[in-house]
C-alpha cells in the first residue's frame, strides 16, 4: 500500500464515526436508525423515500480518498514535458504533464529549473482546450457561398486540401502574380519563421502578421532610438528603479508578475504610467501617472523635461554617444509639469516626483508595452520618447538596465533571417514590390513583413486574391466588417485553427486543424543562451497536424519539396539550427530535456563602447548615425518629423471634430484580461467562468451621469458602430474614459475604433477613440 | 505538533484565478463547483482608488463548526489541523455547508462534465468522479502528504500562497507572518493585507456572517457610494465581479446566511461563479 494512501486511512481512523454521528443525529430528521448511518444506508433510505430528487437515481458513486490526483498508487503516470501556447507564443511557460494511457490528465508549472513558470489559469486551462470537444479535428471545405451567416463544411482529407490549395494558388500567382498571395499569422508567434520562409519560397511579398497591430510599432520605435528592436526589461539584481508604461504583466503575462514583486520587496522603486489602476499600479507603482489614454507623447515629453530640468540625465552619455539633444531639449521645454497636466491630466507634482524618483535612482530600467500606448495616432513619435528616457539616464548596456547587444541569432519567434530566406528576398527585390512601401516607409524600411492594416483596399484593388491564413481573426482590426467583407471577396482562402470561429472563418474557403502545444514541436524556445526542443507530448487528437508540419507539407505541395524538407518539422528545424552556425543539431537538443546551455563571451557592459553592438565593429549604436538618435534621421530622411512630438489624439474630447461631438468618452480598448487572449479561450468553461460577458468599465461619475450602476445593460456607440455590453462601474477607471476588454464577437469594439493609422507605424487608435455610453 | 497553514500575500494576488483553475483540474471538481473563491475588495474614488483580489477558500478553523455539525462524522480534522470529508460517509444533507461561516463548503450534487459530453474528458476520468457529498479545500492534503504543494500554491504566478507548518518558526509561512500577516479568526488563514486597505474588509468579505461588533467594512462603503459594489450580489453583477477577476465572492450578509441555511438541505449554492443558477438565486439578496 503506498504511503499517500496510508496516510489518509490512518486520519479517518482517528476520527471515530459513531461519535460524529451520535452526537448529530437529532439534527437530521430523516435519520432515525440508532445503530448509526453511513453514506450507503442514508442513502438507500431517503432514495426509497423519494426525499431527496438531487441524490436518487443512478447512484453508482466510488469511494475514494480526496484529490488523489499523483496519488502515488498511480504509478503509470509519467512525466513529460511542453511549453504553452495559450497566450501568444512568446513566454511559452513550462509545463509537466502528467501523462496515463497517453493522454495527459494533469498539468503543472514546470518545476526543474525552466526559466519560465509557473502557469497562469490559461496555462493550467490548455488542458481543457487539447479535449475540447468542439476543436477543430479535420480539414473542412465551403460547400456554400462565403459571408452568409450559415457556412457549410465538408470534411476532406489532407491530400485534397493541398491538392486545391496548390491549384488554387499557382492559378493565381501565374495570372496575377505571387504578390497576391498573402501569407500571414495572426497572433500565433510560432510559426512564423516557417510561414515567412515559405511566402519567400513562392515569391511572393506579402507575408503579414497581427504584428503590424500590435508590437511592432514598440519595436521599430526603440529601433528608431537606439538601434535595437525591445520592449525593455525586467528589473535585474542592480536596477534601482523601473519606469513600467503602459503594461499591466500582472494580467497580460502574470510569469512575470512574481519577479516584479520580488524587485519591490528588493527595494526598487517603481513608476507605472497607465490610464487604468490594474493589478501592476495597485502593487507596484510609488508613482503612479494615470494619464488621458492617447496623452502619452505629452507625458513623455513632460517626462524628459524634467530630466533635464531636474539635471537628473547623465551628461556624459549624452556627450558622447546621443544626437539631437540641444533640439530635443527645446522641444519638450514647452512640455512643463503644469502643461502636462492640462493635456494629460497627471497633476504636475506627480510628474516632477516620478521623474525625481527615476533619475535619481539609476541604473534604471524601462518596461513598455506591445499596445496600451501604441495604439494612439501619433504612437511613432511618442513611444520613442518613452525609449529616450533610460537612454537619457545612461542606462543602456549597463548592469541593471537594458541590456543590448546580440544574444543568441534567434528573433523573437525563434527563428532566423536565414532560415526565412532573408537574403533571397533583398536579393530579388521584393522590397521594391510590397504594396505597403509608399503608405508605411519607415515600417517597410524596418520589418519585411507587410503592414496588413490597408487588406481591404489591397482586396479591392485586385492585389490580393488569394491567401494561406493562420489564425487569422478578422475582429484585430479596426472596423472589422470592412476585414470581413475583403476576406470574403479573395478569390480563395484557407484558414489554420484550432476551432471553426465564424467572425473570420464564415468568410473562408477552407479552415485546417492546427496541433495545439501538446502535440507538436517547434518553434524552439530562446532563453537567454538556453535553447529548448519541445517534443511533442502526446500524437495529434484527430486529424490535426503541427502549423510548421502543415506549412512544409503546404510548401512541397506547391512544389518546393527540398526547400521544405519533405514536409518534415524536423528536417525544418534541423535547417534553422544550421544557420545559426552554433553548431547545434537536434540531436544535442534532444540529448539535453534540461534545456542546451549555448557556451558563449562573459557578459560585457557598454558594448557600445567597444564596437560589439556594430555589424561594423564601430564603436556606436546600430541607427544610421552611429548614436541613440533623439532626432531619428530615418524619419527626417523619410520626410517625417524627427523629433518625438506630441499631437493631440484625432478624436479627442479636448479638440472634437464636428463628427466627434456627442461621444465624449475616451474609448480605450485592447488591453489584457488574465483568463482571455484576444477572442480565444472563450470556449474553456474553466476560463469563461470568470468573465461569461462582455463588459464596460467606466468611473461612478460617468456611469452616474447616465443612470447606469453596475450590471445593468449598456449600449456603448459611435459614429461608426455599436455594442452592447454589460456595465462595470468602478474607480479603477478614470472619469471621462470608458475601459473595453476587446474580443468579444457578440460585441466586437473594433466595430467602434477607427482606422485612422498612424503613418509611422500604421498602428490603429485602439485606445484613444471616443464613444458614449448610454443604458439600454 | 504540527499545524498547517496559508497565508496570501495580497499584494501579489493580481486576481487572475489561476488557483481557482488549478484547484478545480487537481481535485476533479464538477461544472459549477470552486473551492477557491476570489473577491474583490475596491476602496477610494479617483484619483485615491485601490482595489485588491481577497481569494479565499476554507479558513481551516482551529474548531470546525461544520465538524461539529457533520451528523455522520464524515468531516473531521486531522492531527494537522486540516479539515477533511470522508466521502464514503459524506450524506450531503447541507448541514456542513450551513455550519460554515465562511461559506467554504460545497454541495457536489450534479453529475456532470464541464462540456456537458456523456464521456468525461482524460482530466475529468483521472481519479475518482464524486457526487453528492459535500466538498471544501483540503490544502490539496495529499500532495502535502507527498511533500508537495498545493496546485493553487504551486501555479500562483503572483507567488502570493504560501503554506506551512505556522508550529515551526523556521517556516516560511511562520516567518511571513511575522512580517505582520493578519490571522482570519481562529483559523489556519492569514492575509498579508496592503498597508491602505481599511481593517475590516477582509472579515466583512470572507465571512457570510459579520457578528454585531465587527463592523462592515464603513470605508468600503463610504468609497463605494453610488456605485453597484463589484462584489457578486445581483445576477448581473456576478457577470460584471467575474469580468475583473473574481470567481465568485462569499456570501456575506446574515440573510444570505439564512437562505443558505434553508436551503442547505436541498443544496443551495454550489458556490462557484461558473454555477449561473447559484448566481441568480442570488440576486437580490442584497
Amino acid at each position: 500500500m503506498p504511503k499517500i494512501t496510508e496516510h489518509w486511512r490512518q486520519d479517518t481512523t482517528g476520527h471515530g464515526v459513531e461519535g460524529a454521528i451520535m452526537d448529530n443525529t437529532n439534527n437530521t430528521g430523516s435519520i432515525t436508525e440508532a445503530e448509526g448511518i453511513s453514506r450507503r444506508n442514508f442513502v438507500t433510505g431517503t432514495a426509497l423515500a423519494g426525499v431527496t430528487a438531487g441524490m436518487a437515481g443512478g447512484f453508482g458513486f466510488n469511494l475514494f480518498h480526496p484529490g488523489l490526483a499523483f496519488a502515488a498508487d498511480d504509478e503509470s503516470l509519467e512525466v513529460r514535458h511542453s511549453y504553452c501556447d495559450m497566450c501568444n507564443h512568446v513566454p511559452k511557460c513550462g509545463i509537466d504533464c502528467y501523462i496515463k494511457d497517453e493522454k495527459i490528465v494533469r498539468v503543472e508549472s514546470r518545476t526543474d529549473g525552466y526559466p519560465v513558470t509557473p502557469l497562469c489559469a490559461k496555462g493550467i486551462a490548455s488542458l481543457q482546450e487539447l479535449y475540447d470537444p468542439h476543436r477543430l479535428l479535420s480539414p473542412m471545405k465551403r460547400t456554400n457561398e462565403k459571408g452568409t451567416g450559415t457556412p457549410e463544411w465538408e470534411q476532406i482529407t489532407w491530400d485534397e486540401a493541398y491538392a486545391t490549395i496548390a491549384e488554387r494558388f499557382n492559378k493565381i500567382k501565374a495570372q496575377h502574380g505571387a504578390d497576391s498571395v498573402l501569407f500571414f499569422c495572426g497572433d500565433p508567434k510560432e510559426p512564423r519563421g516557417a510561414m515567412q520562409r515559405l511566402a519567400t519560397l513562392f515569391g511572393s511579398a506579402s507575408y503579414g502578421t497581427e504584428s503590424s497591430v500590435c508590437a511592432a510599432a514598440s519595436w521599430m520605435s526603440a529601433n528608431m532610438v537606439f538601434g535595437q528592436t525591445s520592449m525593455g526589461q525586467d528589473p535585474g539584481e542592480a536596477t534601482k528603479s523601473a519606469l513600467i508604461w503602459s503594461l499591466n504583466p500582472a494580467w497580460s503575462q502574470p510569469n512575470r508578475f512574481k519577479g516584479l514583486m520580488n524587485a519591490k520587496e528588493r527595494g526598487v522603486k517603481f513608476v507605472v504610467v497607465d490610464p487604468r489602476i490594474t493589478p501592476t499600479v495597485n502593487s507596484l507603482a510609488d508613482v503612479h501617472l494615470q494619464l488621458r489614454p492617447g496623452t502619452d507623447g505629452a507625458l513623455a515629453a513632460g517626462f524628459i523635461n524634467q530630466l533635464i530640468e531636474q539635471d537628473l540625465y547623465d551628461k556624459d552619455f549624452v556627450e558622447n554617444w546621443t544626437v539631437g539633444f540641444e533640439e530635443l531639449k527645446a522641444y519638450v521645454s514647452a512640455y512643463t509639469p503644469e502643461k502636462v497636466e492640462e493635456i494629460t491630466l497627471v497633476p504636475a507634482d506627480k510628474l516632477i516626483e516620478a521623474a525625481r524618483l527615476i533619475g535619481s535612482n539609476a541604473p534604471n530600467t524601462l518596461i513598455t508595452s506591445s499596445k496600451g500606448g501604441c495604439h494612439a495616432t501619433n504612437v511613432g513619435h511618442f513611444q520613442r520618447a518613452v525609449f529616450m528616457i533610460p537612454a537619457l539616464l545612461g542606462s543602456l548596456d549597463v548592469a541593471g538596465g537594458l541590456t543590448l547587444g546580440p544574444g543568441l541569432p534567434f528573433d523573437y519567434a525563434a527563428s532566423t533571417p536565414a532560415f526565412q530566406l532573408e537574403d533571397v528576398y533583398t536579393e530579388q527585390g521584393f522590397q521594391d514590390r510590397r504594396y505597403d512601401r509608399d503608405e508605411f516607409p519607415v515600417w517597410a524600411r524596418y520589418y519585411k513583413m507587410m503592414q496588413t492594416v490597408h487588406l481591404p483596399e489591397y482586396v479591392k484593388d485586385g492585389k490580393i486574391r488569394a491567401g494561406v491564413l493562420l489564425g487569422v481573426n478578422a475582429m484585430m482590426w479596426p472596423n472589422t466588417p470592412l476585414y470581413q467583407e475583403a476576406i470574403k471577396n479573395m478569390e480563395f482562402t484557407v484558414a489554420l485553427d484550432y476551432y471553426i470561429r465564424p467572425w473570420t472563418h464564415d468568410y473562408v474557403d477552407m479552415v485546417l486543424p492546427a496541433a495545439m502545444c501538446y502535440e507538436r514541436s517547434a518553434a524552439l524556445g530562446i532563453f537567454g543562451r538556453k535553447i529548448y526542443l519541445r517534443e511533442p507530448v502526446i500524437k495529434p487528437l484527430g486529424e490535426a497536424r503541427e502549423d510548421w508540419q502543415i506549412i512544409m507539407e503546404l510548401g512541397c505541395a506547391l512544389g518546393y519539396e527540398e526547400e521544405c524538407f519533405g514536409g518534415s518539422v524536423d528536417g525544418a528545424l534541423e535547417e534553422l539550427l544550421a544557420t545559426t552556425g552554433l553548431g547545434v543539431t537536434l540531436d544535442d537538443l534532444r540529448a539535453a530535456p534540461g534545456g542546451y546551455d549555448v557556451p558563449g563571451p562573459a557578459p560585457e557592459e557598454r558594448k557600445y563602447a567597444s564596437g560589439k553592438l556594430r555589424k561594423d565593429g564601430q564603436p556606436g549604436f546600430n541607427t544610421p548615425t552611429g548614436k541613440v538618435e533623439f532626432v531619428s534621421k530615418v524619419l527626417t530622411d523619410l520626410g517625417f518629423e524627427g523629433l518625438p512630438i506630441y499631437e493631440e489624439p484625432l478624436h479627442s474630447p479636448f479638440k472634437p471634430s464636428e463628427q466627434d461631438k456627442g461621444y465624449p468618452l475616451v474609448l480605450n480598448t485592447g488591453s489584457r484580461v488574465p483568463f482571455y487572449t484576444h477572442s480565444k479561450l472563450r470556449d474553456l468553461p474553466w476560463l469563461n467562468q470568470f468573465m461569461p460577458e462582455p463588459v464596460v468599465r467606466l468611473n461612478p461619475q460617468d456611469a452616474q451621469a447616465r443612470g447606469l450602476t453596475g450590471g445593468d445593460k449598456a449600449r456603448v456607440y459611435n459614429w461608426q458602430g455599436e455594442i452592447e455590453m454589460t456595465a462595470e462601474v468602478t474607480n479603477m477607471v478614470m472619469p471621462g474614459v470608458v475601459d473595453i476588454f476587446h474580443g468579444w464577437h457578440q460585441a466586437d469594439v473594433n466595430l467602434l475604433t477607427t482606422r485612422d493609422f498612424d503613418p509611422i507605424t500604421g498602428f490603429p487608435p485602439f485606445a484613444s477613440g471616443l464613444c458614449e455610453v448610454a443604458k439600454v | 505538533m504540527t499545524r498547517q497553514a496559508m497565508l496570501i500575500d495580497l499584494s501579489r494576488c493580481a486576481g487572475c484565478c489561476g488557483c481557482v483553475v488549478a484547484c478545480q483540474m487537481q481535485n476533479n471538481t464538477r461544472p459549477g463547483v470552486t473551492w477557491v473563491k476570489v473577491d474583490c475588495c475596491e476602496w477610494g474614488e479617483y484619483p485615491q482608488a485601490r482595489r485588491t483580489y481577497l481569494p479565499h477558500s476554507c479558513m481551516q478553523c482551529d474548531a470546525p463548526p461544520c465538524v461539529a455539525a457533520c451528523p455522520t462524522g464524515a468531516s473531521y480534522q486531522n492531527e494537522e489541523g486540516i479539515t477533511l470529508v470522508n466521502y464514503e460517509d459524506c450524506i450531503c444533507c447541507g448541514q456542513c455547508e450551513a455550519a460554515c461561516p465562511y461559506g467554504a463548503r460545497h454541495l457536489n450534487q450534479t453529475e456532470a462534465n464541464w462540456f456537458d459530453t456523456e464521456t468525461p474528458a482524460p482530466y475529468e476520468s483521472y481519479g475518482v468522479q464524486r457526487v453528492d457529498v459535500a466538498e471544501k479545500c483540503i490544502f490539496c492534503n495529499e500532495l502535502l502528504a507527498e511533500g508537495r504543494q498545493p496546485a493553487c500554491v504551486i501555479n500562483c504566478p503572483g507567488g502570493a500562497r504560501v503554506i506551512g507548518d505556522i508550529d515551526d518558526p523556521e517556516s516560511a509561512i511562520a516567518k511571513k507572518i511575522a512580517s505582520g500577516a493578519k490571522r482570519v479568526g481562529e483559523t489556519g488563514f492569514y492575509y498579508l493585507e496592503p498597508a491602505d486597505m481599511p481593517g475590516s474588509m477582509v472579515a466583512s468579505k470572507v465571512m457570510t456572517v459579520v457578528s454585531a461588533d465587527e463592523p462592515e467594512a464603513e470605508e468600503h462603503q463610504k468609497a463605494q457610494a453610488g456605485i453597484s459594489p463589484v462584489v457578486v450580489g445581483a445576477a448581473g453583477v456576478a457577470v460584471v465581479a467575474g469580468a475583473v477577476g473574481i470567481g465568485v465572492a462569499a456570501k456575506r450578509s446574515s440573510d444570505k446566511k439564512k437562505a443558505a441555511a434553508a436551503e442547505a438541505g436541498a443544496g443551495a449554492h454550489a458556490g462557484a461563479g461558473a454555477d449561473k443558477t447559484a448566481d441568480k438565486k442570488d440576486g437580490g439578496d442584497r
